[in-house]
Parts: C-alpha cells; structure tokens; sequence
C-alpha cells in the first residue's frame, strides 16, 4: 500500500446555514428543506435520505416557510413574495408578490386547490392554484396583529391562524372569523411580553393544538372554542409543530433543542377515551430547533445549528437496517472542493465567492493564489478547475463564467473569456476534460454542452442529450437515474438502472471502466467498453458487501484512482477515507469490527502474518468531517477537513441549560 | 415664650380679620399663615386652609398642619361663610393649646395699623415672588423653544442647498425650453454653468441623494420583521449562553474530557485573554508591583 505524504487543510471556513422550515410530500417521498440563506434542498426518504437537488439561494433571502401542492413546491419570505420552483432545472420559476408585507407562513390544503398565506398586515390572502401558476383569490377578514403561523382543516373548510396572543378561525366560505381563542402570557417577567403562536395545526376531529412563545402546547376544541388541556413543555418557546397523517403523533420543536414526541393515546389500556400524552424525548440538537417534520416511521427535524437529523421511531420498524438509523447529516452530499492534480491547486466554492489555494508550494505552506468574488446577488450553483489548473468555470443560477488562469512564480494573472458561446447561460455540473482540452457543462434540459478550450477562447462544439469526462468517453447521469456514456460525442449505451441514485462516480483513466458508488453503500462498476459490468464488480454483488460498511450513514462523495497504481480505488465519505484494492480477493472479508478495521493491526504484524490477514478495504479513520480527499500526482495524499466545533462556534447563540454538577 | 404670645396676638388678629368675611382679607391671612409657617415651624400652629393658590406655595412637613387641614377642610367653607360657632370653636381650641403651655402673661398689643402694613407688605412680596417665579419659567420655555428650533435647523440641510436643489431643476428647464431653440452656444454656456455649479457645490460631508422609490419599502418592513424575530429569540431577558460555553460543557461531561474550549482554541478565547491581560496590566500599574 505505501505511505503518504499528506497535506492536512483546515483553511476552508464552510459555514452552512440555519434550516428555517421542511415540509413533506408523501407521494414521492421527497423532504424539502428551507434555510435562512434561500437555498432549497430536496431530500429522498426511500434512498437514505440523499440530497438529490439543491436550489442555491441568493443575498438578502428570507424564506420563513415551505409548501408542496401536489409535486409543486412553493415557498415564502419576509421580502413578501411567493416562489414556485422548477424542479426539474432547479431554479425558480417565478415569484409573485403578495402584496401584504413580509409573510411569515404558507399552506396548502388537502385537496390541493388553494393556497393560503399569513402576511404581517394581518391578512390571510388565498390564492387558487391553477396549471402553470398561481393566481390571487381573495383576502380573508383582516385582523389587528400580524399573522405566525397558519394551519388547514382536512375539509378545506376552515383555517385557523395562530397571532400575537390570540388564534383566530376563519371560515374560508365566508371569510369572517368564527371563533377567537386567547392564548394566556407565561409567568413572570414574560407577562408583560406579548405571547407568540408559533406554529398551529388543525386535526380533523375539530381539534387545534398549538405551540406558543411560553413554553406550552395547547389542545383546544375550536367547536366550543375551550381549551381542554395544556402542556408546559419548556422554559423557553416551542417554536413548531408537526402531525402525522393518521393524527396520532405529534412532534414538538422547542428553542431548548429538544424534540417532544406527543402521542394520541388511552390512558388506561383497552379503554376508549383517548388524549394526548407527552411520551419521548429526542435530544439531538444543540440549537433552537425551528422545523419539524413527523414522517411516519421517523421524526425529521432541523434548526439553527443547520443539522439535518433523522430520528426513526423504533416502535414503527420491524427490522434493522437502513431505515433503522439515526442521521446527522451535516455535509452536503456534492463536492465543494475541486484540485487540480498536476498543478497542485485547490478550488474552494463558498456561496458568494471562489478561493484558489496552491498546495504544493516550495515553501511547504499553503497559500491562497486567488479571491474570486461574483457580482449579483445569486449564489455559486457549481465551479471546477482544470486538472493542468489553467481554467476556472463556475456558474450561478443565471450566468456562466470561464476565466483562464496564468501562475508562474509568485505571480497570478487571471483574464476573464468574454465572448462565451450563448448556449453556456447556466449549468448544473462542470467538468473538464483530463487533458483539459474540452469543457462538459450540463445544464437545462437534460442537455450537455461541449465546447473546445483553447488559447484564444471558448468555443461551442456540440450539445448532448441524455458527467464525468475521460478523454473519449463522457458520462452523465440524470434524474431518473439513468446513466449514459457518450464516446467521441456520439452516445453509446446506458448503464442499467439502480434502484439507488449515485453519490460519486468516476471513469478510470487506464480501463475506462465506471466505478460508482451508490446512496445505499453499494459499490458496482461497469465497463464502457464492453457494455456490461465487470467481473470484480459481478464479485462484488454475489458475495455482499460488509455490514460495517453497509452501516455507514453518510454517503461517499468522491471517487478518484491512483495514478501509480490502476487498481487502487480512492474514496471518502464525512468519516473515513478508504483505498480499494482491486487485486485482493473480496470474499475473504472477515465479521468483527477489529478486523475490518484492521489497518493498525496490520502495521504490527510481519510481512507473512499480512498476506493472509488483510482485504480490499483498507479504511483510515484519522482524518474526521472530511470535504475532501484528493491523490495527487507526486503521490501525497490532500485532506480537506472542516471541524464541527469550528462550526458550531460561529453560530447564534444557544440557550443556557442549567445541567447538574457543572 | 414670646414668640408663642406674638403668634397669639396675631391670631387673635387673623379672627378679628376674618370675622369681616372678605374674600381679600381671607387670602391675606392664608398669605400670612404660609410666612409664619415658613419662619417659624412649631408645633403650636393655626391649621392650614386649603385655598386656590395655596400649591404654589411651600409646605412645610409638619404633622399638625395635615392632621388639622382634615378637619378644616369641612370648616373651610364654613369659615368663608362666617360661621360664628366655627370660629369660637377654633378660639376656644388655641386658647387651651395655649393656656397648656405658656404662663400667665397677658398677651401683647400690638397696634392695627402695624399690623395691617405688616400684611399687605407680606402680601405684596407674596405677588412679586409669583410673578418673578412666573417671569423665570417663561423665560426657560423660551429657551427651550429656542433650542429645539436649533436642533431643527441643524438636522435640516442648509439653506444654501435647497436653494441649490431649487435652482437647478430650474436651469434644465430652461436648457430644454432653449434646446428647442437649437441655440448651441448657450446650451453649452449652460451646461457649463451647471456643471461648474455642481462641481463647486457638492454635499458635505458623506452624503449621497437617493430617491426613494429606490429603495423599496419593504426592505425596511423585511428588516422590522426579521428584528422582530431576533429580539423574540434572542433579545432581552432570554435566557442564552455563548457557544463557547456550550462546547466547554461538552467536554466537561462528555467521553473525552479536557480544558475549556478558550484554552484550548485560540480563535476562541483570544478576545478573553485579550480582556484578562489589560485587566492584569491596569492591577499592576495600580498596585504598583513593579517598581518604575
């Protein structure tokens, strides 16, 4: 195996952004996510929960809520307007505005025809949903006090609006306001602070429960208009709340960072009378906790410390596996980082600019080369450099950029390429060619756009229709998880399909086979050439892969080869970094944990005792929260690591938890 | 003793005074009252009556003068009207406070006249202290009258300025009126005059001139909203704790224990360590430790 020199880089501050609201959509199963920064992520539930799209934000965004209507997705901010995303290209249809102030919620109601938003003037403004956009119906009864939080009945009858010290429900016939609830202040120094009705939901039993600024969650029958029960939940706010589809559970986001399961239960077994009753607890943030989601088998929630947590409610499982497992997903599940092998350069994506640092620099330290700030208010979408590092692309939602770069010595010169094809207004991957020569840009429309790099500019080659490139061969992979080869511009063949989409893939430079790893930890590889999966592959799939690498909760994002040796395979996911040998024998993968992890053990035995103790996967697990991991071309291995505490040390502030003995 | 038969005397006066039912004479003998109770503060003094103008005056805090104003607050409107009974029940109360306390002297005479002059001189002083003190809060409204426009004055822009803003929109009319005349020179001449004019004259200091249907108004109800939020979660009385601390607790409790996050982490405690150094550098210097 050998050893490597390796470069330890803890200079890229990725600083991820607060999840400010979730929603769910049972048909596809898919969970969007919403942060403070504009960017809408969109989860897979049946594939382990891998990031299949992102809808990168945008300066001065402010998304307070999310809403599907049918596979629509809306949502809405504090600036007053209401978008609607195209999924397919990810980016933003069209915004509209509401006209009625900053809107702090959005929903939707069962039958999928309206949409309704609370506005800060206190109106709750509905809008009909028709094919290609939405439309504004009409105001509901305009109340004294801004509008929080907004909730349908099943029926589609009635809405209730949580407000500043008082829930009002409205019918939505007439528009008028039936019923009008008060919410009491807290206790002590809250009472002269008015009481917040963070968030509201609906039962279709006539039930409202919502969750306030005091700490409580209220059960009310909006019938009478009483309160039957309240809960003291926290000291501090309750900030969401989420229902089930069958309304027998409900989780309970607070500013503690502790999630409240409540469950509709008897309180005495076999007896008819049911109520709600404060069963679990989940600690697993540190933050205030804003979005909740009660999926049926798991309790999905996000907040300010901008982990994405999966919690799987056992008692809806029967067996252990994938679904069975806590989730923190902290990373994106995409590259940030890109490297130019042969120059030693490393290309740094952050939300609103570029940094370029050199590696492998006579001095041994690293220095930063470039700062490349974009003008416009959008976020980067993706960026690349080449491999021989004489070319930069990054693009944004609504424009491509290509500069050529010169370094020699110590000094830097970028020129910007102005005159760049029109077709290259926008992409979703960019890639350059291993010899640098090409440059694959995917974009709209499931198309991919080659254009011809040389001295003098760009120029447009050709497009493609249904993402990595080698020198003959192009691979890209669309949303229905069909993978196509491309060779010499001209398509070639498909990969058959997976059940689970590809985290990271690449084609080795030498056997032009494609190595893929999946969002399940399957691992296959096919060859292009052939047509067909490879033996090892084949192997591989026959004999199973090992429970502990099955078990792994955060996919792996990057597959790169070694140079020196065709069978080495190099491959990271947030924990681990790892190097398959392809040449050692697969089926003698032992079961405990120490032997699968059996590289130390390893070191101290003799050369003889190794042979027959080691297999194809040697794991490392020194380097923790890893971006990155990069085989350069003098053999010294590049680690990109960005500690949690780093993270967590640039957020808001947490509420101060008194715990015993400290 | 003296003092007290003096006061006897005059009291006995005031009831002669009274017991001619003037509404002047009442006055002045509240006016009287007041001085005596400003010169001398005893315990043997005539109840106070609650007049009209009695809040300018002072109040000496004499726990006799409340105790007895309650009860003449009923006798006051008797007293206006001459009630004889009233009076000799007042009489009769100073004479067995008195006969308590002084000897057997028969009281001094002091003539009507004097006394007279005595009071309305009294009385006199008592209008011109009004009116002086009338005069100094008149004279402080002013002032600050005078004050506020300043600061008025000040938050405005010159009058230069405006003069400028006024004039301009002027001249390009003129420049579009003369445009239409196709007079070259003199559009030129004007041109020039308004951009020397603009050159000489800029804003002072950093200012700049927007419109404001630039800037729209809901940034700033984006902004209110979003301040909203933060003072909820994180504003006054909200019980929260630096992210230091937190991560120091973690490690306090948790499976690898170590130092606090600040020790450990530079980035972290370096405004700390900044604060405890100035800190121990002012107790040196202070203490004087290190002989200079």
């Amino acid at each position: 195996m050998g050893e490597f020199n390796v470069h330890r880089v803890r200079f890229f501050d990725y600083m991820p952004s607060a999840i400010r609201a979730l929603a769910f959509q049972p048909q596809r199963e898919r969970i969007a996510v919403a942060r403070t920064d504009g960017t809408v992520e969109i989860f897979n539930r049946a594939d382990c929960f891998f990031q299949e799209k992102v809808i990168p934000g945008r300066q001065q965004a402010a998304t307070e809520a999310l809403a599907w209507v049918g596979d629509r997705l809306f949502s809405a901010g504090l600036n007053g307007e209401i978008i609607e995303y195209d999924l397919d290209n990810n980016k933003t249809k069209y915004t509209i505005d509401a006209y009625g102030g900053p809107i702090w919620s959005i929903t939707s109601n069962k039958q999928g025809t309206h949409l309704a938003v609370g506005c800060e003037d206190g109106t709750v403004k509905l809008f009909e949903v028709h094919e290609d956009r939405i439309q504004f119906e009409r105001n509901l009864a305009k109340q004294k006090g801004r509008i929080i939080s907004l909730s349908w009945h099943p029926s589609g009858s009635k809405i209730v609006a949580g407000m500043m010290d008082v829930i009002h429900i409205f019918d939505t016939e007439t528009g008028q306001s039936v019923q009008r609830l008060l919410v009491d202040r807290g206790v002590g120094t809250s009472r002269s602070q008015e009481c917040v009705v963070w968030s509201v939901v609906y039962l279709s039993d006539g039930t409202i429960i919502s969750g306030d600024s005091a700490g409580k969650v209220k059960m009310w029958d909006s019938r009478t208009g009483t309160l039957i029960k309240s809960h003291q939940v926290t000291k501090w706010d309750v900030l969401t709340l989420s229902v089930s589809q069958d309304e027998t559970s409900l989780a309970v986001g607070t500013s503690e960072g502790h999630v409240v399961q409540f469950q509709f239960l008897s309180m005495v077994l076999g007896q008819e009378d049911k109520e709600w009753v404060r069963t679990r607890t989940f600690k697993n943030h540190t933050h205030d906790v804003r979005a909740v989601l009660e999926v049926n088998t798991a309790i999905v929630s996000g907040g300010m410390d901008t982990q994405f947590v999966v919690r799987p409610l056992l008692d809806k499982i029967d067996e252990r596996g994938q679904a069975s497992a806590l989730r923190n997903i902290q990373f994106p599940h995409r590259r940030l980082v890109s490297c130019a092998r042969k120059a030693g350069l490393l290309l740094f994506q952050y939300p609103g600019h570029l940094e370029l640092w050199s590696v492998l620099t006579v001095k041994r330290k690293p220095e930063k080369l470039l700062h490349l700030k974009i003008k416009g208010e959008e976020h980067i979408c993706c960026s690349a450099v080449s491999p021989c590092g004489g070319w930069i692309a990054y693009s944004t939602v609504a424009s491509f950029r290509l500069y050529r770069l010169h370094c020699e010595n110590n000094n830097v010169s970028i020129i910007k390429v102005s005159k760049l094809p029109k077709v290259l207004s926008s992409a979703n991957q960019i890639c350059f060619s291993s010899d640098s020569s090409h440059l694959f840009v995917a974009s709209t429309c499931s198309s991919v756009h080659v254009a011809i790099l040389n001295q003098s500019g760009c120029k447009f080659v050709c497009t493609l229709k249904p993402k990595s490139g080698e020198r003959f061969y192009l691979v890209g992979n669309d949303m229905q998880r069909v993978i196509y080869c491309f060779r010499m511009f001209q398509p070639h063949c498909t990969v058959p399909v997976h059940s689970s989409g590809v985290s990271a893939m690449a084609i080795h430079p030498t056997t032009n086979n494609l190595f893929m790893v999946h969002a399940d930890q399957q691992l296959t590889e096919y060859s292009v050439e052939k047509k067909q999966y490879t033996d090892w592959s084949r192997q591989v799939q026959r004999h199973g892969l090992h429970s502990l690498w099955l078990e792994r909760d955060t996919p792996v994002t990057n597959v790169t080869f070694n140079p020196k040796n065709p069978a080495h395979i190099v491959l990271h996911d947030m924990y681990m970094f790892c190097i398959i040998d392809q040449t050692l024998v697969i089926t003698r993968l032992p079961n405990t944990r120490s032997q699968f992890y059996n590289q130390l053990t390893l070191r101290s035995m003799p050369e003889k005792e190794r042979k027959k103790h080691s297999h194809a996967f040697k794991m490392c697990k020194i380097f923790k929260e890893l971006l990155f991991v990069e085989l350069m071309e003098d053999q010294s291995l590049v680690v990109v690591e960005r500690p949690l505490m780093d993270i967590t040390a640039q957020l808001p502030a947490p509420v101060r938890q008194k715990k015993f003995a400290t | 003793m003296s003092t007290v038969r003096q006061k006897t005397e005059e009291q006995s006066q005031q009831g002669q005074e009274k017991s001619s039912a003037d509404q002047a004479g009442l006055i002045m003998c509240e006016y009287e009252r007041s001085e005596q109770r400003t010169a001398e503060s005893t315990a043997e003094s005539p109840p106070t009556l609650i007049g009209p103008d009695m809040d300018s005056m002072e109040r000496p805090a004499n726990p006799i003068h409340h105790i007895l104003k309650h009860k003449t607050t009923s006798n006051m409107a008797k007293l206006q009207r001459g009630d004889p009974q009233l009076k000799s029940e007042k009489q009769v109360k100073f004479g067995r406070e008195i006969s308590e306390s002084s000897e057997d002297e028969g009281p001094e005479e002091v003539a009507f006249e004097e006394s007279k002059s005595v009071a309305l001189k009294s009385a006199e002083e008592a209008l011109r202290a009004r009116r002086r003190e009338k005069e100094l809060l008149k004279e402080k409204r002013r002032k600050k009258q005078l004050f506020f426009q300043e600061q008025k004055k000040k938050s405005l822009l010159s009058e230069a300025l405006l003069e400028e803003f006024d004039t301009v929109p002027q001249k390009k009319k003129k420049l579009s009126v003369e445009k239409e005349e196709s007079k070259n020179e003199e559009k030129e001449e004007n041109m020039q005059e308004i951009k020397s004019q603009k050159a000489s004259r800029s804003l002072q200091g950093n200012c700049s001139v927007m419109r404001v249907k630039d800037k729209a108004a809901d940034e700033s109800l984006q902004q209110s909203a979003m301040d909203f939020i933060r003072s909820r979660l994180y504003g006054p009385g909200k019980d929260r704790t630096t992210n230091a601390e937190l991560l120091s607790l973690e490690k306090k409790r948790g499976a690898n224990q170590g130092a606090a996050v600040q020790f450990v982490n530079k980035k972290l405690g370096a405004e700390q360590k900044a604060k405890a150094e100035k800190c121990n550098k002012r107790f040196i210097r202070k203490q004087k430790l290190i002989p200079s």
